[in-house]
């Protein structure tokens, strides 16, 4: 998976669920990837320890994490890159939301699907980001 | 300045059941009620929401069911849950079964991961902790899923029809010869948001 898919998925997958106090610090998630997939001397348990790690790292967020531990950062700034677009786009998603009048909304589209489209409209915004 | 007291996640004020009570759609002993026959349709493997068993014991009509619900969005909004709302066990098997189309995953991964999230209702139930430890022997058995590709879908799952909905749409996804674009997010996004407008249940 591309940390760019990641970052949109775990977007979706975090307004799902309830917001722990410390969210931000799932942000730590790709960081924590690079480093732990890269020691080596950990060979094949690295990528269960990803997984353990961001579960640590807000436990009623694990699956933001865990999807923001699957893909393979290739160097540091890679997985600092995608933590920023992760808190930026939480912010961004949030006030767009915000401002979305439901009455101006057909009726059908209210709710997830004005949600869903506004992140993959969102996705093809940022999308050169993704050749970065 | 004093400092204004949003109903944040930890006062969990924006519950229905709460609301239903600060509306005055319902005395305490009838969320109660409500409350014990949800436990007893859990404890049956049944897993329904307080507001459906509130209409299901005709305790809330649909209208005040809408009315708490209006409240409710309100208060997410207050607390910054935002996005958070009634629809998100719909859109948490849809984001599951998009992970092995994005991983990219082989057709054996694929077999794996379905298989996975099947067992993992039975063995896991909600634990993220569990779901790695599952993720991590499936990945011992097929070396190419991450334990975080199970462990990450499954933990958004809830309940049998979301496990398998997920295993499924994750199988048709990752086994049908899609072209390259839909193994992105942006288009599967688009398509769900599509599909969730078509059938209604979005909300």
């Amino acid at each position: 998976m591309r940390p760019f898919d990641a970052v949109f998925l775990a977007l979706v997958a975090s307004r799902c669920l309830d917001r722990p106090k410390r969210w931000w610090l799932v942000a730590l998630a790709p960081l924590l990837a690079y480093g732990i997939g890269w020691y080596e001397p950990l060979g094949r348990f690295a990528m269960p320890l990803a997984a353990l790690a961001a579960v640590a790292l807000a436990p009623r967020w694990a699956p933001v994490g865990l999807l923001l531990v699957l893909p393979v950062y290739g160097t540091l700034i890679h997985s600092l890159g995608a933590a920023a677009t992760w808190l930026g786009l939480d912010v961004v998603f949030d006030a767009l939301l915000a401002r979305l009048d439901e009455s101006a909304i057909t009726p059908r589209l209210r709710g997830w699907p004005i949600r869903l489209a506004i992140a993959g409209i969102l996705y093809y915004t940022l999308l050169p980001l993704a050749y970065l | 300045m004093k400092p204004v007291d949003h109903p944040g996640p930890g006062g969990e004020e924006w519950r229905f059941g709460k609301v239903a009570l600060k509306l005055g759609l319902v005395s305490p002993e009838e969320l109660q009620e409500a409350v014990d026959a949800q436990e007893e349709l859990r404890a049956a493997g049944i897993d329904t929401l307080i507001g459906d068993a509130m209409l299901d014991l005709r305790l809330i009509t649909a209208e005040q069911c809408e009315q708490a619900l209006a409240e409710q969005d309100r208060l997410f909004r207050l607390a910054g849950l935002v996005g958070r709302a009634r629809g998100a066990p719909t859109v948490g098997w849809l984001v599951a079964g998009m992970i092995p189309a994005l991983c990219h995953m082989p057709p054996s991964g694929v077999l794996a991961w379905s298989g996975a999230i099947l067992l993992g209702f039975a063995l896991s139930h909600g634990g993220a902790l569990r779901w790695v430890g599952l993720g991590w022997l499936t990945s011992v058995v097929a070396p190419v899923l991450h334990p975080a590709a199970i462990a990450g879908s499954g933990s958004l799952l809830r309940g049998w029809r979301t496990h398998a909905g997920a295993a499924l749409l994750g199988a048709a996804l990752g086994l049908v010869p899609l072209p390259g674009v839909m193994h992105q997010a942006g288009p599967l996004f688009l398509l769900a948001a599509g599909a969730l407008a078509l059938s209604g249940r979005g909300r």
